[in-house]
């Protein structure tokens, strides 16, 4: 089994603080924003549920308020998580506000929940289910969910980003931030065996 | 430690993406030995991790277009420009400060310029009005010193007052005498003349710091006169070697000018 289990003492805390005490710099705006114009277009991309006129919209005017910001990043390291969290909030504030469609309600991750999901060991495993849906359907089943759950899975499935980071991005503590990838996580199984029934690879 | 909390407290500490959040020490060795003993928790964090890495591989990235790295960067450099405006509005604005400070200025020096014209003007004429006052006054009927013989009145002058007093002899006018004067704590020479109507009063003090104004001046032989009258009397002031010379008489400024190239 893959899984690789890292547990790692609080001297990497320690070690960090010391490093942004330390990057005081910042490199010219536009070379550090090229660098992560990519991951933020991919983002807005995924916000704005693969629509790119309205991801490019986004990006333009969150790299617009990020440009005018940018005297008041400490450190370049947070240059991403920074310029994301700026995302967000444009997203939020310009877009998300119009939207028509309720707010989740957040419940944050209980022992009971976790305990059970111990069903998912009778099911089909993650391998085989990937191995039966297009990639297309894999971003559709993400676009469908709830834009809560979709940016916490992009930003800690695919952008690797860390909880804390996460959490700074999204404006949630850490619990809800685990919650919704967990979550997240169950409605993404549950829709990608949906649309491996529907072509006829799976039964129910 | 059950599988519900032995799977929240890594589910939390994100231990399944890689996190440096590490649970206590303690807790790390209780879920360690949970997972060791615990096949369904172990097969529930494989599970996530496997939908994490597969989610990571299928998802699509689509990069910024050249497009749009275009448009930002265009945007970016427009607002540069903006952001570069005010401070080229501060420096047009700086510029008016400047330049209205100067324009205050200048205002300032030319009222003062022409304050202290219209003061010379008023000292000048003040000190006319004063020396026709005396000349009214006294109508050379009072001196200190009578004589018609010039040097008479220049020896008695010559230890009251700092410059040499050399009165000339005037036509159609005889000399009376002399007498001193204090013109505001200034001393002055009175010279006395008489014409058969008209009494003639020649006023000589120290100069050096009394102007004549520029209005009402008369070039006479290159030598600029200033004119005036008040009550009556004609006033012709001049300056020559440091010293000023008034004549105030009832007779005619022409004549009195006249009078001046005597000296």
């Amino acid at each position: 089994m893959g899984l690789r289990l890292r547990v790692i003492d609080g001297g990497q805390a320690t070690r960090g603080k010391r490093t942004d005490q330390l990057s005081h710099a910042l490199p010219p705006f536009e070379e550090i924003l090229l660098a992560h114009l990519d991951s933020l277009f991919a983002f807005a991309n995924r916000l704005a549920s693969g629509h790119h006129e309205e991801a490019e919209e986004l990006v333009q005017d969150t790299c617009l308020r990020a440009f005018r910001k940018y005297e008041t990043l400490r450190n370049a390291e947070k240059f991403k998580a920074w310029l994301f969290q700026i995302l967000m909030n444009t997203y939020i504030n310009e877009r998300h506000r119009h939207s028509r469609q309720p707010p989740i309600v957040d419940v944050e991750l209980s022992e009971a929940l976790l305990r059970s999901a111990g069903g998912q060991t009778s099911e089909t495993p993650e391998e085989e289910l990937f191995a039966k849906v297009l990639d297309g359907e894999v971003r559709q089943a993400l676009d469908a969910l709830p834009v809560e759950f979709r940016t916490v899975i992009w930003l800690s499935d695919v952008e690797e980003m860390s909880y804390r980071e996460i959490c700074e991005i999204v404006g949630c503590p850490p619990g809800t931030v685990a919650s919704r990838i967990y979550r997240g996580h169950s409605m993404l199984r549950e829709q990608l065996r949906e649309y491996a029934r529907r072509r006829g690879l799976m039964s129910d | 430690m059950e599988c519900g909390a032995a799977r929240k407290l890594l589910y939390s500490s994100q231990v399944l993406h890689g996190e440096k959040l590490a649970p206590a020490a303690t807790e790390t060795k209780e879920v360690r030995l949970h997972l060791e003993r615990c096949a369904a928790c172990w097969q529930f964090f494989a599970a996530e991790k496997e939908l994490s890495d597969a989610l990571r591989k299928r998802l699509p990235r689509e990069g910024a277009s050249s497009n749009l790295r275009e448009q930002v960067l265009s945007r970016i450099a427009e607002e540069r420009g903006n952001s570069k405006r005010p401070s080229r509005w501060r420096f047009v604005r700086r510029q008016a400060v400047i330049l209205g400070l100067l324009v205050f200025l200048l205002v300032g020096l030319l009222s003062a310029a022409l304050w202290l014209r219209s003061r010379h003007i008023e000292k000048s004429e003040q000190l006319a009005s004063i020396l026709v006052d005396d000349h009214a006054r006294y109508q050379s009927t009072t001196t200190e010193v009578t004589s018609s013989e010039p040097e008479v009145i220049n020896s008695w002058f010559r230890d009251r007052v700092r410059f040499s007093v050399q009165p000339p002899r005037l036509p159609d006018s005889s000399l009376v005498g002399g007498r001193l004067c204090n013109l505001q704590g200034r001393p002055a020479a009175l010279i006395s003349y008489r014409k058969p109507q008209s009494a003639i009063s020649l006023f000589i003090l120290d100069g050096r710091d009394i102007e004549l104004p520029k209005e009402h001046l008369i070039a006479l032989d290159e030598r600029p006169c200033f004119v005036t009258a008040e009550r009556g009397y004609n006033v012709v002031m001049w300056k020559q070697r440091g010293l000023l010379y008034v004549l105030v008489s009832d007779i005619r400024s022409a004549d009195l000018l006249q009078l001046s190239t005597r000296f």
